[in-house]
């Protein structure tokens, strides 16, 4: 009997194992043109999304992965052009008065909802009011709604939203889904099941949502408001579009090879190079705003309340190895707080900290560490220099902290770590028990590293505390003149390099692995969220 | 003349030899050539975890990114891994922390098991009810789902996840020694040995865990496999071992990310934990054959 309670697992380990490495790739056939000709209408699309979000309500939860597919169903007051311009949407113009605390709205007159109400200065009071009112426990939207006080309808299509103070990100917050505008009507009539019956204004509509399994939208046939940044009107090419979910990594290449999807994001790099090299698929690599991969570094804790302890780290560790080893070709090494496609980013900390394991060690002994009993640990007062690393299982993490520790162990630093779940990271992080921790977020204006380095914020986890910093960071979220606010995020990101707060590692680029019959698909300016209005399929009927 | 021959003439000359139990076991394992063959293989294997160092061609943990993902070669007897590390020479460490953290485990299992056994089995009553229950509670969640949910209350880490592997197998144990105390106690030489006044201990330790020791000794050997097992899975999943650490569950995990690029990375660990593990079962089915009396026709 205990033989076969051991056997059977092992066996069926052994032939999960043989099964898997020994299928041969088959690359899917589809019958398709080179040349992109007309775009066809019809057809079914199918997206691969790559985590089971717990709640997909974008004015409630927080996930990257819910504005996926629900950018196509709900519009905006603006949308953000890839160049950082902001043109109109559901708001055919606005006005900001001079002191920064009136956004007055005019909205379009002939949008309606997916469920026949129309579209007005009440909704876009409605969405607002629902955002900000601690009922609805939203998680990101309310954040990105920064300090708003209240709406006024002036008239059907004029509405005036006031805020407590100048919030300059505003308009990047509003061409967000997060802010998107939701049916008042539906809201009203579901309550806390409205996740499950969404209604926009977008070129698709919610058909329904299977959790951890498939989410479906379908075209929506009276869709004539589509904004200016795309090159056709009325309703969408594709007829349907279904979201199915693949979480576990190495599945992703299979399911493209396998016609299981069209398009997935997050496609590991190594399958990414793999790919690239077949002609029935294509890569697209778009590159994120917002913080690349970093390790945040304790400055409250031994041994990195050291100043030179942390730029020694910096200095030990060789990101082009790093990058090249994990990521390949595809991502950026990341010099500072931002990456380098983010709004206001400041090339000035390009080759700071460069790779010389050399001054990371004059740097170390300087700070009395020493190698004072061979085991090529160094030491100071009987305590080895040992940090500890708090590591989640996404993103890469693990890799990279196997690099980190290898090249750290090179100039005598002993890199410690647990590998826990991402909750369990979070309290970690907020008692501090870390040296080191790893993070980035997504984030189009530079104004969410006020949630990392403000010494109130929940994030704060290089525990800094820094009056000058704090100030900036607030002026940042104040001024909306943008060559002043530039100057102010250069300041602010060479500030944090300063202090060696964070070890950038990559700046953050989604692989997406695509059909070559997927026609038209571009990403917007968060790089996350793909506009699928303009997608058509090439060589459907099938 | 005829009475000569009314009984059958004794073949032998002498008496037939008695042969004791343990020569019996013996040369019962002796003959089994699929036990003997495991035998060798796990002698082989303590060797190796010994002599790692020794054998090593490469430090387990050195990372070179320049010789990322070599399939095997003269110099690289079983490939390289996404960070260059020679998997050949992560497989020998790993044997060390395979081998080690399952007899480990097997100990935190046997130990308390047997002890409990031997409690409920003899005293019965209230404790027997108490043991019992406490066990069915165990043994109400698989294996690995048990020791799955002791990690997650102590934290991950190597030594947890031994422990967790160990506490997850002690109602196996509790539930064996039970059984064999319940038809132990009531033989002759135990009421004997009350009735000249032993102390309860006494007779527990002295005359009952000596007869009951066999099936233990099988389990644990067993217990070991399925402890490495275990542990791997754990390991795997990314609960155990610290970063970096050499262990074969941790390294199939590793390499099961570039599967179709460098299959030697996942399949060299996959291959090790599969020999070990049969080879101790073998061996621990071999040593069943040869111990149990009831086996032996």
């Amino acid at each position: 009997m205990q033989f076969k309670n051991t056997v059977v697992p092992m066996i069926a380990i052994s032939v999960l194992l043989l099964s898997l490495t020994a299928c041969p790739a088959q690359p899917a056939v589809i019958p398709t043109s080179t040349t992109p000709a007309a775009p066809t209408q019809g057809g079914k699309l199918i997206y691969g999304l790559t985590l089971v979000p717990s709640g997909i309500d974008p004015h409630v939860n927080a996930s990257s992965e819910l504005g996926i597919p629900l950018t196509s169903v709900y519009d905006t007051l603006v949308y953000q052009t890839t160049d950082g311009d902001f043109v109109p949407g559901l708001a055919t113009e606005w006005e900001i008065s001079d002191n920064g605390l009136v956004y007055t709205f005019h909205l379009r007159r002939d949008v309606t909802f997916h469920d026949g109400t129309p579209f007005n200065a009440e909704a876009v009071k409605f969405n607002l009011n629902r955002i900000a009112d601690p009922e609805t426990k939203s998680q990101k939207a309310v954040l990105m709604l920064g300090p708003y006080d209240h709406c006024d309808v002036v008239d059907e299509y004029t509405v005036k939203v006031f805020f407590r103070e100048p919030y300059a990100p505003f308009l990047d917050s509003l061409s967000q889904v997060y802010l998107g505008m939701a049916s008042p009507t539906a809201v009203q009539k579901w309550g806390a099941d409205y996740q499950m019956h969404q209604v926009g204004t977008g070129p698709f509509m919610f058909k329904e949502y299977v959790p951890k399994d498939h989410l479906t939208l379908v075209r929506n046939p009276n869709y004539n408001w589509a904004p200016s940044i795309f090159t056709h009107q009325g309703p969408a090419y594709l007829d349907e579009i279904e979201f199915r979910f693949f979480a576990d990594p190495a599945t992703r290449a299979l399911a493209l090879e396998s016609s299981e999807a069209h398009v997935i994001g997050e496609i590991p790099p190594q399958d990414a190079a793999r790919l690239a090299k077949n002609p029935s698929f294509r890569i697209v690599p778009v590159p994120i705003p917002g913080q690349p991969l970093q390790a945040f570094l304790n400055t409250a804790k031994f041994p990195t309340d050291d100043l030179r302890v942390r730029q020694a780290l910096l200095y030990a560790t060789n990101r082009q190895a790093i990058v090249q080893t994990i990521f390949r070709e595809y991502s950026p090494v990341a010099w500072g707080p931002l990456s380098a496609v983010t709004w206001g980013y400041d090339d000035s900390v390009v080759g700071m900290y460069d790779y010389d394991p050399d001054k990371a060690r004059t740097l170390l002994d300087e700070a009395g560490w020493q190698d004072t009993n061979g085991d090529g640990i160094r030491e100071k007062d009987g305590q080895p220099l040992a940090v500890m690393a708090y590591l989640m299982s996404w993103g890469y993490i693990p890799e990279v902290a196997t690099m980190l520790q290898a090249q750290w162990r090179e100039v005598g630093v002993d890199f410690r770590s647990e590998q826990v779940a991402y909750p369990a990271a979070l309290e970690a992080a907020r008692l501090g028990k870390h040296n080191l921790i790893m993070f980035n977020l997504a984030g189009s204006d530079p104004d969410l590293l006020r949630g990392f380095f403000r010494s109130d914020a929940n994030f704060n986890w290089a525990k800094i505390n820094d009056p000058q910093l704090d100030a900036l960071l607030d002026e940042g979220a104040r001024v909306r003149d943008s060559d002043k606010r530039q100057t102010i995020y250069a300041d602010i990101q060479a500030r944090i390099m300063d202090q060696a707060l964070i070890i950038p590692i990559r700046d953050y680029v989604n692989l997406n692995g695509m059909s070559i019959a997927v026609q038209g698909l571009i990403y917007n300016p968060q790089g996350w969220f793909p506009w699928l209005y303009e997608v058509w399929l090439a060589g459907t009927g099938e | 003349m005829p009475d000569k021959h009314r009984y059958p003439i004794p073949t032998r000359k002498y008496p037939p030899r008695v042969e004791i139990p343990r020569q019996v076991a013996r040369r019962d394992l002796r003959h089994n050539v699929g036990a003997m063959l495991s035998l060798a293989f796990l002698l082989t294997l303590i060797l190796t975890a010994i002599l790692a160092p020794l054998l090593a061609t490469y430090d387990p943990r050195a990372v070179s990114p320049e010789n990322r993902l070599q399939p095997p070669s003269q110099e690289h007897w079983a490939g390289t891994d996404l960070f260059g590390r020679d998997i050949f020479s992560r497989l020998l460490y790993g044997t060390r922390i395979s081998l080690i953290l399952g007899i480990v485990a097997v100990a935190i299992s046997a130990l308390p098991g047997t002890l409990l056994g031997l409690l409920a089995g003899y005293y019965g009553g209230w404790v027997d009810g108490l043991i019992s229950r406490l066990m069915d509670v165990l043994l109400a969640f698989p294996g690995i789902l048990l020791a799955l949910s002791i990690v997650a209350l102590l934290g991950t880490g190597l030594s947890n996840v031994t422990l967790a592997v160990g506490i997850a197998g002690i109602p196996s144990y509790t539930r064996l020694v039970r059984g064999s105390v319940l038809t132990t106690k009531r033989e002759l030489y135990v009421r004997a040995a009350r009735i000249i006044g032993c102390r309860d201990s006494r007779i527990m330790f002295r005359h009952i865990l000596p007869n009951v020791l066999a099936p233990v000794i099988v389990l644990s050997t067993l217990n070991i496999a399925w402890a490495i097992l275990n542990a791997s899975a754990l390991n795997f999943l990314g609960l155990g071992v610290e970063l970096g650490t050499p262990e074969w569950g941790a390294m199939l995990n590793e390499g099961r990310g570039y599967l179709r690029d460098a299959p030697w990375a996942s399949i060299a660990p996959g291959l090790m934990l599969t020999a070990t593990v049969l080879a101790i079962n073998l061996l621990g089915d071999g040593l069943r054959d040869a111990l149990d009396p009831r086996l032996r026709a």
